[in-house]
């Protein structure tokens, strides 16, 4: 076993700060942005060192919500899209052909934990993961740097890469930004993400932030250096600079100039408010190009993705769906139901009712006829019960964005947001329901140009 | 009560017929078993065991799509957890055709069930049975499951066919009294049950009875035997043994119905052994565990017909580091979904990342391989060839399952036997390991040198460099 050398090594890069706060020089390569490729779609943006072309279909008339298709290099993928997560190179006991069958045709992998097992050597000696896994739609790849800071809690961010100890023997070791391209190049990903520095949101170290996020700049264009395939594999770069919005449109502008095909904004999903989010979120769609796909990384509860989509992001993950599912609880359009509490133990209702997935669609119809006490009877006992839950979680989130998507191009958003929060948080009365219901000025018509609009601000919360 | 036995010889939903047979009295035999409404299963074949009614690792849809199997066998202990009464399966809403066991665990209908008290395998209990009651496992704990109760559960839950309650000895070698009571028990426990069958229930909807005949030598229980073959043949759909050798010299009248075994072959010869002596069904629980463990079984019957000195291995181990880039199917001739879709590679992967698609897709080749295994078995019987066929078999293929060097999946309450106290953990902690890496932290801190053997892998492995 070999390690493959990342094409250009740190040290040559990292010399002293090639940041400076306006003179952002991209690769020439990069600069040039062709729309004549997509003469037919005027909204159709591509870049020549780009892998994938983002045609937006239509924009609601009183939000930032917008439906649009993705095409990838296995197939396009219609968005907004919700992409579960599949560690390790399987959805928690879904075989890919199951995978499938929840409508899934963008699923993530982790590099980390692929860097670890199988390992770099034997992805490339197999020819990348989607051969690994059977799997012939599209795989994003995070950078690993994510894991390397919330598995690894003795990991140490320095201007080179991660140092964290080998959590075999303790040795101090390294993670660069190219060494993530070079990993996520093996893995052979349709989207792969820059090594960005991560810090919690919620961090009152004010310099920090603004360190991770200029870090994260240079990073970028480590990773745009050393990424050995930019015509089949999509780079996309990862927004930070925490709860402060200025430092998210300083960082904005900055990786928008680096012109990847696709923009993600990090950091967040890490326990800030959620009116603190949704601020995030909207400051960087309202400076962010609109042809490009916008990804939030992180989030996975169906309320979140509905704000972030009023909001103007495009693309989501989150292991939440697939792992609450391994404890039980199912996602249903009423709320989570937890089918380990006794008082499903004789419901022999469909997980959902009326859900479509083939656990809940009866046997007449060609589904398996799953009721709560089978899952009741199942879950934590024997792994397919897990299988049964994690499917109907999959497809309960990926039909929802389907719902969302023809809300979106029937211009009936506003509506579809309102009836969601009103089903969804049905007979409960938490007083962040309150904080969700903030979300309606989103949704109001706007009165002066939304972009100067910020959605949610205190006087409104007040009003409500 | 045997005034009208020939009239009561078939069961209305269930028959079966002896196709081919080598001898009239002991032997291999091809058989077909039919219930209404389903496909003729082709006997000898494998029964699916199941854990709290599913197969363990295959999902209902996977169960359907990618496997064949035509019959599971469920237990009643899994359904039980305090107490049997109130259990929830008992309340499954059903309508008159239907079976609330099948509703319960959301079966195929074209699936034959089979429910018997216990689970293949059993796990002794500490507790002995009783002359009402044997003892059960449930998952939260040993239990006593009255034979009343458990006739009630029969006729409520409606399996296509109930196996009766045997008094099955399973601590040591039992005393000639012992066994004088478990073939006394037995015997009287089937007929509370024939006479229960016959008060209470139309024809139509009450099941099968296969009865079951304890693991003693049939001269110690002749008298059972007897009275099955006399008195309660008209009842009996088949007959459940827990042991082969049951099979040799049974009373002629008993002959022509299906036999299932309970017994626990523990390699695919024990199997041919039990199919020789006229086995039609076999609960093969050797399948899960090789599952379990990583193995991929590769035997075909009778074998490959070609000059090899040394027996082969019945099974691939495939947590072995030489199947890590292998993009060759499990074995090589296997058409199942996980061998045309994917690859020993991404299997020994599973198995390394404890990913829980590992054993779903070997439950599926290792399933597959069994189908073959017995289409061939039945064709070699219908031939005549059968016993040359074993003999080929015998000399081609190791004696021995694979040794087990993976950990399986998590091991559960009902699954193992508690020895007493002092016992070392069943399962290893998952999530202790960073307090080695911790205290490494803080040697690393005050300058004491680490070992580097295995972050010298990891940089092999290209996820970072050494520093």
């Amino acid at each position: 076993m070999r390690c493959r050398k990342p094409a250009i090594s740190f040290r040559r890069i990292s010399r002293p700060s090639c940041y400076q706060s306006h003179s952002f020089h991209t690769a020439s390569t990069r600069a040039e942005t062709s729309v004549d490729e997509q003469a037919s779609s005027p909204m159709s943006v591509s870049s020549h060192s780009s892998a994938l072309v983002f045609e937006l279909k239509a924009r609601c008339s009183t939000t930032q919500a917008r439906a649009s298709i993705l095409h990838l290099p296995h197939g396009s993928v219609e968005l907004p899209i919700f992409m579960p997560v599949a560690t390790q190179a399987s959805l928690k006991g879904l075989t890919a052909e199951q995978l499938e069958e929840t409508g899934c045709r963008l699923c993530l992998n982790n590099t980390y934990h692929l860097g670890l097992k199988p390992g770099q050597a034997v992805l490339d000696a197999i020819g990348g993961a989607h051969k690994l896994q059977g799997w012939n739609y599209n795989i994003l790849t995070d950078s690993g740097g994510f894991q390397m800071v919330s598995l690894l809690k003795l990991a140490k961010v320095t201007e080179e890469g991660v140092r964290f100890l080998s959590p075999h023997d303790g040795s101090p070791m390294l993670l660069t930004p190219e060494h993530s391209m070079s990993l996520q190049n093996s893995i052979g990903s349709d989207i792969i993400m820059q090594l960005d520095d991560v810090i919690q949101t919620t961090s009152p170290d004010h310099e920090r932030m603004k360190e991770a996020m200029e870090r994260s700049i240079r990073w970028l264009d480590r990773c745009i250096a050393s990424h050995q395939y930019p015509q089949k594999q999509n780079l996309f770069c990862i927004i930070q600079g925490g709860l402060d919005l200025k430092l998210r449109r300083q960082c904005c502008e900055a990786m928008v100039l680096r012109d990847t095909p696709g923009i993600a904004i990090g950091g967040l999903s890490g326990g800030e408010a959620k009116d603190d989010f949704c601020k995030v979120v909207h400051a960087c769609t309202e400076v962010l190009p609109e042809g490009k796909p916008r990804y939030v990384m992180g989030i996975g509860y169906p309320e979140d993705l509905i704000v972030a989509i009023a909001l103007g992001a495009d693309m989501f993950d989150c292991v939440w769906p697939t792992r609450t599912a391994r404890f039980g609880n199912a996602i249903t359009s009423t709320g989570v139901l937890n089918l380990k509490h006794a008082s499903y133990s004789e419901d022999f209702s469909p997980i959902e009712p009326g859900c479509g997935c083939s656990c809940c669609r009866p046997k007449e119809v060609g589904g398996m006829g799953i009721s709560r006490a089978l899952i009741y009877h199942l879950a934590a006992k024997e792994t397919a019960g897990a299988h049964l839950l994690t499917m109907h979680n999959v497809h309960h989130l990926l039909s929802l964005m389907r719902m969302v998507r023809n809300a979106i191009i029937e211009d009936r958003f506003p509506q579809f947001v309102q009836e969601f929060f009103t089903k969804y948080f049905k007979a409960r009365r938490h007083n962040w329901l309150k904080q969700i219901m903030l979300m309606r000025p989103a949704c109001l018509p706007k009165t002066t140009p939304a972009r100067n609009v910020m959605p949610i601000t205190r006087d409104l919360l007040e009003a409500i | 009560m045997e005034q009208d036995s020939a009239a009561h010889q078939q069961h209305p939903m269930l028959s079966f017929s002896v196709a081919y047979a080598k001898s009239s009295t002991v032997g291999p035999r091809v058989g077909r078993l039919t219930r209404v409404g389903q496909k003729a299963i082709k006997t000898p074949h494998y029964v699916a065991t199941t854990s709290r009614g599913v197969v363990p690792h295959i999902s209902h849809d996977t169960l359907q799509k990618h496997t064949a199997v035509s019959s599971i066998y469920l237990a009643l202990e899994d359904f039980i957890e305090k107490r049997i009464t109130g259990a929830p399966i008992f309340k499954t809403p059903a309508k008159d055709s239907e079976s609330p066991l099948r509703n319960y665990v959301a079966a195929q209908d074209d699936v034959l069930s089979i429910l018997g008290p216990r689970r293949v395998p059993a796990l002794p209990c500490p507790v002995h049975n009783t002359g009402s009651a044997i003892s059960i496992c449930t998952s939260v704990g040993f239990s006593q499951l009255k034979v009343d109760e458990y006739h009630d559960a029969l006729r409520t839950l409606r399996p296509d066919i109930a196996i009766t309650m045997a008094d099955v000895v399973m601590h040591g070698t039992a005393s000639v009294k012992r066994i004088e009571k478990s073939a006394d028990r037995t015997h009287a426990w089937l007929r509370d049950a024939c006479e229960q069958f016959t008060a209470h229930e139309k024809s139509s909807s009450k099941p099968a009875i296969f009865a079951a005949i304890p693991p003693i030598a049939n001269v110690q229980q002749s008298l059972y035997l007897q009275d099955l073959a006399e008195e309660y043949r008209y009842m009996l759909s088949g007959l459940a043994i827990y042991s082969s050798t049951t099979a040799v010299d049974l009373p002629q009248a008993l002959f022509d119905l299906p036999r299932m075994s309970l017994s626990e072959p523990g390699s695919p010869h024990s199997i041919l052994k039990d199919v020789a002596l006229g086995v039609d069904l076999l609960c093969i629980p050797f399948i899960g565990f090789a599952s379990d463990h990583g193995i991929a079984l590769v035997f075909e019957f009778p074998g490959p017909d070609v000059a090899i000195d040394e027996p082969q291995h019945l099974g691939v181990d495939l947590w072995s580091i030489e199947n890590e880039a292998s993009l060759l199917p499990l074995s090589p001739h296997c058409d199942c979904f996980t061998c045309t879709r994917h690859h020993k590679a991404y299997v020994h992967h599973l198995l390394q990342a404890r990913e829980m698609l590992a054993w779903t897709l070997l439950q599926i080749h290792n399933l597959s391989t069994m189908d073959r295994f017995f289409d061939a078995c039945r064709k070699s019987i219908a031939n005549g060839s059968f016993e040359e066929d074993v003999e080929l078999f015998t000399r081609r293929y190791e004696t021995d399952m694979p040794a087990k060097t993976g950990s399986g999946p998590r091991i559960r309450g009902y699954q193992i036997k508690s020895s007493g106290g002092g016992e070392a953990r069943k399962n290893e902690k998952a999530w202790d390991r960073f307090d080695g890496v911790a205290q490494q932290m803080a040697e690393a801190e005050s300058g004491l040198a680490t070992a580097e053997v295995d972050s010298k892998q990891l940089e092999d492995q290209g996820i970072a460099e050494r520093v």
